[in-house]
């Protein structure tokens, strides 16, 4: 496949520019209008609103409202990890400014050469908030050279067309073995038995396809054996409860058959 | 004042050898697969927190470019196009609003496009070549909807804004314009040209029935404009190792033309747990593909093929 001499420049300036990475844009672009930003923007008006309401603080020149500055400015700091604690200093502060620095006026000469406090920067602090999504995109990597072909995994036939015959197989015989014994009427504890083995592989497989296509291994490494292990033990133990409760009790057809009648 | 000179050269040579650094730390000019190093500043904040609301700045927040000569009865419409430039790389991307009045404007997407890079916004960046759909270049996401922009009409209806972005989930290189690297390299990958060894009987072209010909049909139109990988969830979340519906068709393509003879092997380099079988039939391919052809049809016919074997 040719790549025309201008997009290679085009690609490579952005390659450069952007220090050897090309970045994914945002993954909610099919999203309606409102859906993509709702939570994060609201809270962030929010705050943004809360903080522009804000009288800008007078720097404390009195040594009495230390304490209770103190207090504002920490609880501020932790604002930035909870925002309900923001309200809170917003009170402080105003309480602060309502009693003390309203009254005590700063020479011009001092109130100059204190930096000004900006609203930019205080808004700043709000966004370091942590949003993140849960697998944002990395900067994409490009094994190779442009002209070379992918490289082509080695067959795996047992994770590849058997599994998919498997699953297939599974799932298929799955529908007659939950409508055949209502419709006979009769409750068959080997037929019971094997709808219980299909189940549990039906789903296993199921789990399993969730967890490749959202955990993936080469991403997230631990948390994908994390969850399958999960998810092996998981199946174990919904095969052990599923056997006792075959054995013990009086089967998962019957179970079905008396919530479904009483 | 030679003295001072001398300094500066000292000091300018000084600079200049701190700058040059081993190629064990920069990257070499050809090569594109160690982007780990020579990292700009604004890449800190994001080794902090890799996706910092890299998100889009809507439209209420950007200017709105009008129509340069607005008339009395003019149908203006407005779009809403994203527009991220790479020379700033810092910037967020944001979303631009144009207003044109569509009694001048063509009937289709493109035409809008090419209308404001002409006449209002030459800085707008999209690929276009052929304007009739059989190129594949214009493709992008249409108010939803992957689409080629030469073969999208402009609706009508002037009270609803039509929005416009890159194709879903691929690295943009500028504006409209996503980096289509990976995209090609999947479709090299699956050998998508005529292999075998045994010579045509007659020494001549190699002959196929008209029913081996017609099993190509549907399959041989696909123009590879990547709107159908870019709409499939699964390609979204593994587009590292999935090869997506677009390189799949052209791969069964190859597996269902009669005149080749590496239908086995092209099979076997399906036949893992990512690049086919992270298919799961979720249809998006068929439903956007701006040819009309199915894509999911093909890569069940695949499986089907490999089943029990």
């Amino acid at each position: 496949m040719e790549v025309s001499s201008n997009l290679l420049g085009a690609w490579q300036k952005a390659r450069d520019c952007t220090g050897g990475r090309l970045y994914r844009a945002p993954s909610d672009w099919s999203a309606p209008k409102d859906l993509g930003y709702n939570r994060d923007e609201a809270s962030q008006t929010i705050d943004r609103r809360v903080l522009d309401d804000l009288p800008p603080p007078t720097p404390p020149n009195h040594l009495h409202s230390l304490s209770t500055l103190q207090f504002s400015f920490v609880a501020a700091m932790a604002s930035v990890m909870r925002p309900s604690l923001l309200r809170q200093s917003q009170a402080a502060q105003q309480r602060v400014f309502s009693t003390i620095t309203r009254q005590t006026t700063l020479r011009p000469s001092i109130a100059a050469a204190l930096p000004k406090p900006t609203t930019a920067s205080r808004v700043a602090a709000f966004h370091a908030t942590q949003r993140k999504a849960i697998l944002p995109a990395l900067p994409q990597k490009i094994k190779g050279t442009l002209n070379e072909p992918t490289a082509v995994p080695d067959p795996a036939p047992a994770h590849g067309s058997y599994h998919w015959s498997f699953e297939r197989v599974v799932s298929a015989g799955l529908i007659p073995l939950t409508i055949a014994p209502f419709a006979a009427g009769s409750l068959n504890p080997v037929m019971d038995s094997v709808l219980c083995a299909l189940l549990v592989v039906h789903s296993h497989i199921g789990f399993e396809a969730c967890i490749i296509d959202y955990f993936p291994r080469r991403r997230v490494p631990n948390l994908y054996n994390a969850s399958m292990w999960a998810l092996r033990i998981g199946t174990v133990t919904l095969g052990i409860a599923l056997y006792s409760f075959e054995t013990n009790d009086v089967g998962i057809t019957e179970l079905v058959s008396k919530l479904w009648s009483a | 004042m030679a003295s001072t000179r001398i300094l500066a050269r000292l000091a300018t040579q000084r600079s200049a050898a701190a700058a040059i650094r081993t190629p064990v730390f920069t990257r070499g000019f050809a090569s594109v697969s160690d982007t780990t190093t020579r990292d700009p500043l604004s890449k800190v904040g994001e080794a902090i927190n890799p996706d910092p609301a890299r998100k889009v700045v809507p439209e209420s927040q950007t200017s709105n470019i009008k129509e340069p000569e607005p008339e009395k009865g003019s149908k203006l419409k407005t779009f809403h196009i994203y527009r991220w430039n790479p020379d700033e790389p810092t910037s967020k991307p944001r979303m631009q609003s144009y207003t044109l009045d569509l009694n001048k404007t063509g009937p289709m997407m493109l035409d809008a496009l090419i209308r404001i890079k002409n006449e209002t916004d030459p800085t707008l960046t999209f690929r276009r070549s052929c304007r009739e759909g059989i190129c594949g270049s214009c493709a992008m996401n249409i108010d939803g909807v992957n689409t080629l922009a030469c073969l999208c009409r402009i609706p009508t209806d002037t009270a609803k804004e039509s929005r416009i972005y890159p194709l879903p989930h691929m690295y943009v290189v500028k504006d409209l314009v996503p980096d289509m690297t990976l995209f090609y390299k999947q479709y090299r990958s699956v050998k998508p040209y005529l292999q075998r060894t045994t010579p045509s009987p007659d020494g001549r072209e190699y002959r196929q029935t008209k029913e081996d010909r017609k099993k190509l049909d549907g399959l041989y139109e696909c123009i590879l404009c990547a709107c159908c990988s870019t709409s499939c969830p699964s390609y979204w979340w593994n587009q590292e190792e999935y090869l997506g519906p677009a390189v799949l068709l052209q791969s069964y393509r190859w597996i269902a033309d009669s005149r080749d003879e590496k239908k086995a092997e092209r099979q076997d380099a399906l036949n893992n747990s990512m690049s086919l079988y992270r298919c799961h039939t979720i249809l998006n391919c068929s439903r956007t593909c701006p040819k009309g052809l199915n894509p999911a049809l093909a890569i069940t016919e695949i499986k089907k093929s490999m089943a029990f074997t």
